[in-house]
């Protein structure tokens, strides 16, 4: 059944849609990641113009976010005090983010700032996530007790001014530290049509020692609230956000997410981490791919109004 | 009575050195409008007319004529952008900018068009690629002509650029048809479907009707929203984003 999609002027495949949105869905209520790293280049990949692509996915990602911070929210799994300090800079970052996606696109540099954005946001945080959690689970093969903290329970991110309590992650740390992650997140979530969920937990993880069963939930209620903004920000900067593309992707992204979300509840930390290292890695190489190697077609076209140029 | 007869032979002398005037084209369209809805897969529509006598003419021929009809859609501005490797990664290193560019355009024929008339009176009736692509940039004219070509074959990737010399057939010696199927990415907008009529490689007439290609129902009223209350736009994304992940999470709540 094709759906005609009135943003991108053109019709897809509605089954297409749901079954993609569910497929990411799944993986984004799995590791609390927003998704939209995977279902941004997929739908590129389709044929959907970039900016409809990009502005649409965040709508998507609010959505599998909603239902996936609901269901960490009923297992106790968010820390509202730390997600107030990483949204607040967050929606500042955002702001930058957008601004400077619109100077891109009008230089035409925008698709190399992606690929080279995924290329090593990606490929940094996917290896260090497999690093780290292949080693943790060479230790526990070993029988070595697992330590109920990552090691090191304080590093020189505690050792900050301007210290505050966060009690539902056991937490005693400085603000800034909170307040630039969070400013980070929401630029390049925004610049790189993602939610920036895998930046984010392994950022709360290492810098912070935010403990395992929170972080989740808290990153997804700050991917939520950000890629809230975002949207807004594309519906008014460059009016190419499709609410027929982005509501069939939600429709299979929630069912997905909730089938993710029971299963993340079963899985170990470092299983969970690793897993998500490993795709995270695939996309990056996927990027990697298309800047390297010699493009089936070097010409591209944009379009502007008439007299715009 | 003399000069009534005399006012008769110039008349008729006038009319005989004026035969190839004599010919004229009526052409329609089976459409005005092409709506677009939500299970827009693509479209027809139908072109046809008659060539006809002119009023008052004593002689007329009866073909063979030949028919191109050309289909334009709104212009807009283009650039087309090539990569190049720097610094070991591909990117966008140039671009010629266009302006005015059609949005759609689509020649259908009853023959080959070398075959109907030479390429320099097409030229300059405006029925081909190139001359419907005008570029603003200041390049060598070799490099404006290679992003030109590559505008024309990306576009008829795309399917809103084409040339089908088969299309138009006669059913009799002056009534003839067409047929073009418009693809779901058919761009919105006023279009002008200009029909020219060729006798023995000479154009004798030709007619240009409008027609709408249009969004209609539910996602004309999105797609205006979205043009006209972006703000408000944007927050309906976003509380139907936020209510369709409350339903999910409440639907298969454990």
């Amino acid at each position: 059944m094709q759906i005609y999609l009135p943003i991108a002027e053109m019709s897809v495949s509605l089954f297409f849609l749901i079954g993609m949105g569910g497929a990411v869905g799944f993986l984004s209520g799995l590791f609390g990641v927003g998704g939209g790293f995977l279902l941004t280049p997929l739908l590129i990949f389709t044929g959907i113009p970039a900016p409809v692509a990009v502005a649409s996915v965040t709508g998507t990602v609010v959505a599998a976010s909603t239902s996936g911070a609901l269901s960490y929210y009923r297992h106790k799994g968010i820390d509202f005090h730390l997600a107030f300090y990483l949204v607040l800079s967050g929606v500042v970052g955002s702001f930058l983010g957008v601004s400077t996606f619109s100077a891109l696109r009008g230089a035409g540099q925008l698709d190399l700032v992606i690929s080279l954005g995924y290329l090593i946001f990606l490929g940094s945080i996917g290896g260090l996530l497999v690093w780290e959690a292949v080693g943790s689970l060479i230790r526990t093969s070993k029988g070595k007790a697992r330590p109920l903290k990552i090691p090191g329970k304080h590093n020189w991110v505690h050792g900050l001014p301007l210290r505050i309590r966060f009690k539902r992650s056991n937490l005693y740390v400085s603000v800034l530290p909170v307040l630039l992650i969070g400013l980070i997140i929401g630029f390049l979530g925004s610049l790189l049509g993602i939610g920036g969920g895998f930046i984010l937990v392994p950022a709360l993880v290492y810098l912070l020692r935010v403990p395992g069963n929170v972080v989740i939930g808290t990153s997804l209620l700050q991917v939520l609230a950000i890629m809230a903004a975002t949207t807004i920000l594309h519906s008014i900067n460059s009016q190419t956000v499709d609410i027929v593309l982005a509501f069939s992707l939600m429709i299979g992204g929630v069912i997905g997410a909730q089938f993710g979300a029971s299963i993340g509840q079963k899985l170990r930390g470092e299983q969970n981490r690793a897993l998500l290292g490993i795709i995270v890695l695939l996309v990056a190489l996927r990027f990697a791919y298309s800047l390297l190697v010699t493009p089936t077609d070097p010409f591209s076209i944009a379009t502007f109004a008439l007299g715009s140029l | 009575m003399k000069n009534i007869k005399a006012a008769l032979i110039l008349l008729y002398l006038a009319l005989l050195t004026y035969p190839a005037m004599a010919q004229r084209l009526v052409s329609r369209l089976s459409e005005q409008e092409i709506s677009i809805n939500s299970t827009f897969v693509g479209g027809t529509l139908t072109l046809f007319g008659n060539v006809e006598p002119d009023i008052g003419s004593i002689s007329y021929s009866a073909g063979p004529f030949e028919v191109i009809i050309m289909i334009q859609g709104g212009a807009s501005d283009k650039i087309v952008r090539e990569k190049s490797r720097q610094f070991g990664v591909w990117l966008n290193a140039s671009n010629v900018n266009y302006s005015g560019v059609p949005s759609f355009f689509y020649l259908l024929s009853t023959r080959s068009l070398d075959n109907i008339i030479d390429e320099e009176k097409l030229a300059e009736l405006g029925i081909n690629f190139e001359e419907q692509i005008q570029t603003t940039s200041e390049q060598t004219s070799d490099l404006k002509e290679n992003y030109t070509n590559q505008l024309i074959r990306l576009m008829k990737e795309s399917g809103t650029y084409g040339i089908n010399t088969r299309a138009v057939s006669f059913h009799s010696p002056t009534f003839y048809s067409a047929k073009i199927n418009l693809p779901s990415n058919v761009p919105n907008g006023t279009y002008l479907a200009t029909t020219f009529l060729f006798e023995n490689g000479e154009l004798i007439d030709r007619m240009a009707q409008r027609f709408f290609v249009r969004t209609v129902g539910v996602e004309k009223f999105i797609s205006n929203t979205a043009r006209d209350f972006p703000l408000a736009y944007g927050l309906a994304s976003v509380f139907l984003a936020l209510f369709t992940g409350w339903l999910g999470g409440v639907a298969f709540r454990r």
